[in-house]
């Protein structure tokens, strides 16, 4: 733990020391060219298969498709690697994806939805950690140990119970609750949640900000980016079931509606 | 209970599946006296909306009586006598709030597979698809109905089924389709489909004060229905010019405003047509947008093109350099039914329509599957069909 310790310490120094973004066009153009007619015809197939399979080709495609369009490749941010020529881009507001975690070998996520409830009312149903797991469907129990400390749990891979505490960084009333964990979490390892008043009363801009320890390396990053872009998942569906609850007072679910048979 | 349930393209069969039950809080369970075989539930027996699955159970259109709630829901009681709309709306969102019902942010579990498809996920419908939010339908004995707080309206006494089924989706999808016309004293609005949305969108453009409807179909029973019923000026466009036939109808102007009631798997003789349907079957393209094509060809400058027609994915040869040098206006979506239900109840309630005229077949559930082939194949003069589980 007194390793973990210190690289946190160390990460607070780096916080702000992004030098990626999303906007960053790391993609040449004769291939951002053949991923956008390639993407778009694999979405279009996919999306006619009208099947499970057929929504994932069209997600694939659909991603390849984004990839030619903005120039921009998660696998090559991950690797460090660049085809496109150097075009630096100051736009404000655009998330930093590299995370605070040193040499980078962590990935970062952000990622806002609207919620339309006062920043008051979301940030104490944040701040009372206990309800996470209604939100966090990854998550199984969550008992608050201190004024600022809480321990978590939640099934890993091959059904093994995991547990590990949290603990709060930062805390402004109303505005941002921030957090790192001690141990070996199922999800993020450091995290951040923002309420920001949307204009003209339209409810309150949630954001979400999650720092991933990954595999050692560019190329364990890339893959797991490869992989569904699972932090990005789960940094996404946490904010839209918080929203739900916090909006409708219930997380809309099919699990154990009628249907016939041969559904698995 | 017994529900009709899709298991791929072309196959749909009544089977016994497990009641409904109550999941989330603002649940309701209504036991289904009438419900309907729709238009769009077609394009579904066909193939033609992504993201479905063996045993979804099918049917969006449906009423009943309330025979159990969930602790969120206080404004429904058992007996409660309902008619269900098709969109499923949390009532409390940015979107719900602004009366953009269909567009709810909080009613699709698959928010994130509707994303990945359209950028945004739109509200969860009933029996129409994962994309949707693969909720159960309501062609079935008992249906589960979600933020059943907000959705049901309730119906007074006096009214038979036939008379308010059709406010769970058709009547004010027909309604919206004419409002969105944005109607003007004086015009004219032309209807290219004359099944039940365009029955409706005929009656309801009426309704808002247009001067004349012109209604466009091939089967002499619809054009008949739109003519006796709906008091429109109609014609058969096999064999014509459209375009031309309306613009010499109007004046040499256009219709001031066009309602695509036709959607993705339109019909034609010409020559983009045969295309389409080549593409369709090939699986090069996934929509046959004919009508639109005509619709936008047709309307006039600075006219609006309404489209109460679904459509599910990517349109080849929209002549938009057209709809562009006109200046056309596009309004189009799921229809924001929970908008629609007092007013256009209380239209019922007044007497000024009788919603039940479009019913040309009514049959027990058990039968469901014969409904939709002869909808489908327009057998024996069908138009509606209301199935009595």
């Amino acid at each position: 733990m007194a390793s973990a310790q210190s690289t946190i310490k160390s990460y607070q120094n780096t916080y702000t020391q992004g030098d990626q973004n999303v906007a960053t066009r790391n993609v040449g153009q004769a291939e951002r060219w053949l991923s956008g007619i390639s993407g778009g015809v694999l979405a279009a197939y996919g999306i006619t298969r009208r099947d499970w399979l057929g929504s994932g080709l069209a997600l694939a495609g659909s991603a390849l498709f984004y990839r030619g369009l903005s120039g921009h490749s998660f696998l090559y941010q991950a690797m460090n690697i660049s085809t496109a020529e150097q075009q630096p881009n100051f736009a404000p507001g655009i998330p930093k994806t590299v995370s605070s975690i040193p040499g980078k070998r962590g990935v970062r996520v952000q990622r806002s939805m609207t919620v339309n409830r006062s920043a008051e009312d979301l940030y104490n149903y944040w701040y009372d950690i206990e309800k996470a797991p209604l939100y966090m469907d990854y998550i199984d129990s969550v008992m608050r140990t201190g004024e600022r400390t809480s321990h978590w749990v939640a099934q890993g891979p091959m059904n093994k119970t995991i547990e590990w505490n949290s603990e709060l960084l930062q805390v402004v009333p109303n505005k941002s609750i921030s957090w790192h964990v001690h141990g070996k979490p199922t999800t993020a390892n450091t995290g951040k949640v923002s309420f920001d008043p949307a204009p003209d009363g339209r409810g309150t801009i949630v954001t979400l900000e999650l720092d991933f320890h990954q595999f050692q390396g560019a190329f364990g990053t890339g893959i797991g980016n490869l992989i569904g872009h699972i932090p990005e998942r789960q940094a996404l569906e946490t904010l839209r079931h918080f929203k739900s609850i916090m909006e409708a007072g219930e997380i809309p679910t099919i699990k154990g509606q009628s249907t016939g048979e041969g559904r698995k | 209970m017994k529900a009709l349930c899709w298991y791929g393209t072309h196959k749909v069969r009544v089977d016994n599946v497990p009641d409904p039950k109550i999941i989330n809080p603002r649940d309701a369970i209504v036991k289904i006296t009438s419900t309907a075989i729709c238009g769009s539930d077609l394009h579904l027996l066909d193939g033609y909306i992504p993201a479905m699955e063996k045993g979804d159970i099918l049917g969006h259109e449906f009423m009943g009586e309330v025979v159990e709630v969930g602790k969120g829901v206080e404004n429904l009681k058992k007996g409660d006598r309902v008619v269900v709309p098709f969109t499923i709306s949390c009532g409390r969102c940015f979107y719900c709030q602004r009366e953009m019902w269909s567009l709810c942010d909080n009613s699709n579990p698959n928010a994130w597979l509707a994303e990945s498809l359209y950028g945004y996920s739109a509200a969860g419908l009933y029996g129409y698809s994962h994309i949707y939010g693969g909720y159960a339908g309501g062609q079935a004995e008992y249906a589960r109905v979600p933020f059943a707080d907000v959705g049901p309206i309730k119906i007074p006494d006096g009214l038979t089924d036939e008379q308010v089924l059709f406010l769970s989706d058709i009547f004010p999808t027909g309604y919206m389709a004419a409002e969105n016309c944005d109607i003007q004293p004086g015009d004219t609005v032309a209807v290219w489909g004359c099944g039940p949305v365009g029955q409706f969108a005929i009656q309801s453009a009426y309704m808002l004060g247009a001067e004349r409807v012109i209604a466009i179909d091939r089967f002499p029973e619809r054009l008949r229905m739109a003519a006796e019923q709906g008091k429109a000026e109609v014609f058969n466009y096999e064999g014509v010019d459209v375009v031309e036939v309306l613009k010499q109808m109007t004046g040499g102007r256009g219709p001031d405003a066009c309602i695509d009631s036709v959607g993705l798997e339109s019909h034609g003789t010409s020559l983009d047509a045969i295309n389409d349907t080549a593409k369709q079957k090939t699986r090069l393209g996934t929509d046959r947008p004919h009508v639109l094509r005509q619709a936008i060809q047709a309307c006039r400058k600075g006219g609006t093109v309404s489209l109460p027609g679904v459509y599910g994915g990517f349109l080849d040869k929209v002549p938009f350099g057209a709809a562009f040098a006109k200046g056309l206006t596009f309004k189009m979506g799921q229809t924001h039914v929970h908008k629609y239900l007092q007013p256009l109840l209380n239209r019922i309630q007044d007497g000024e329509i009788d919603p039940s005229f479009v019913i040309t077949h009514t049959m027990k559930l058990d039968d469901a599957p014969h409904g939709y082939d002869i909808f489908k194949h327009k057998e024996d003069n069908c138009i509606k069909v209301v199935l009595k589980p």
